[in-house]
């Protein structure tokens, strides 16, 4: 995973219909600005987006997403390890289409996008390069970013309640709701509500493979599928 | 809304978004904040204006434990394009 990666799929992005701009940055870093705004507002909108990720941060408050739909327009704020992504979006954009694409670009970037350090770069010197790149890309982008965000599944709270009561046949309810909890938290990256089929199934049979006993845990796997089909996965 | 400390989570809430959506809008030239949905791990808060406008504004709002699809939260504060 490199820069140009992350480029071509925030170009992707920027092209999905109803995606009017967008704004990828790390605390200070602006990492890219596609907006209909001037320079002023852009440094504007930044800092007030940096300033809510902060405060939200600063009160211990995990915040995801924050959809905001003003008398002038739309905007929806995707965040996942200190980097945030703003997309301005029209009426006619599939909102949850988008919302699952954004969130599945920042999982899908997030060890590149860790690397990257969250204060202003001095845009001259990071540009100094005499090699001018052009990078073109093809709908193809696009449209796979498209099929993953469709894929991206949200019956969490039901599968949550199937994985537990298996749990609870070998541990008390609290313990089993711990480890969940604990599985999830371990899960860098991981939002359980935009999971595919296969991050699910990865994720339960992970939090299976917690239970000590060797012969419990292969009782409680072999019951994991049933339990996964009852909820068509 | 069934305790008033639910109630004042939601309300403390709200001022929280209203704050930050107020700066937001300000940079780029938005006015009035219709409708807003924040999700964190693991709950979900949404409010729609409903009258009124500034600090004169009434909401309509609602909270829960998990996350719905935007779509379906934006149908529940009644505001369906």
């Amino acid at each position: 995973m490199n820069s140009t990666e992350v480029i071509v799929a925030v170009m992707a992005l920027e092209r999905m219909s109803g995606v009017g701009g967008l704004l990828l940055q790390k605390g200070r870093n602006r990492i890219a600005s596609h907006l209909p705004f001037s320079e002023t507002k852009v440094d504007a909108l930044s800092s007030a987006l940096r300033l809510m990720a902060e405060g939200y941060r600063e009160v211990k408050r995990d915040v995801r997403q924050v959809w905001m739909e003003f008398d002038g327009g739309r905007l929806l704020i995707v965040q996942q390890q200190g980097t945030l992504l703003m997309l301005l979006l029209s009426s006619k954009a599939e909102l949850d289409i988008i919302a699952g694409a954004a969130s599945v670009f920042l999982s899908e970037h997030a060890t590149h996008l860790a690397m990257l350090p969250s204060e202003r770069l001095d845009f001259a010197a990071a540009t100094s390069s005499s090699i001018d790149e052009l990078i073109v890309t093809g709908p193809r982008v696009g449209e796979a970013l498209r099929a993953k965000a469709e894929a991206t599944i949200s019956v969490w709270p039901e599968a949550r309640k199937a994985i537990e009561r298996l749990l609870s046949k070998v541990m008390g309810r609290a313990q089993a709701v711990n480890l969940v909890d604990r599985c999830i938290r371990n899960s860098v990256g991981l939002d359980p509500y935009r999971m595919t089929k296969e991050d699910l199934r990865k994720l339960a049979t992970n939090i299976l493979d917690q239970v000590p006993n060797t012969g419990k845990r292969r009782a409680l796997a072999a019951e994991l599928e049933p339990q996964l089909q009852e909820l068509s996965l | 809304m069934n305790s008033a400390g639910e109630s004042q989570r939601m309300l403390g809430e709200l001022r929280y978004l209203e704050f930050y959506a107020k700066q937001i809008g300000d940079a780029v030239g938005y006015a009035v904040l219709e409708l807003s949905v924040l999700e964190d791990a693991d709950a979900q808060s949404g409010f729609r204006r409903v009258a009124g406008s500034g600090a004169e504004s009434i909401y309509y709002g609602l909270a829960r434990k998990g996350r719905k699809r935007l779509n379906q939260v934006r149908k529940e504060l009644g505001k369906e394009d």
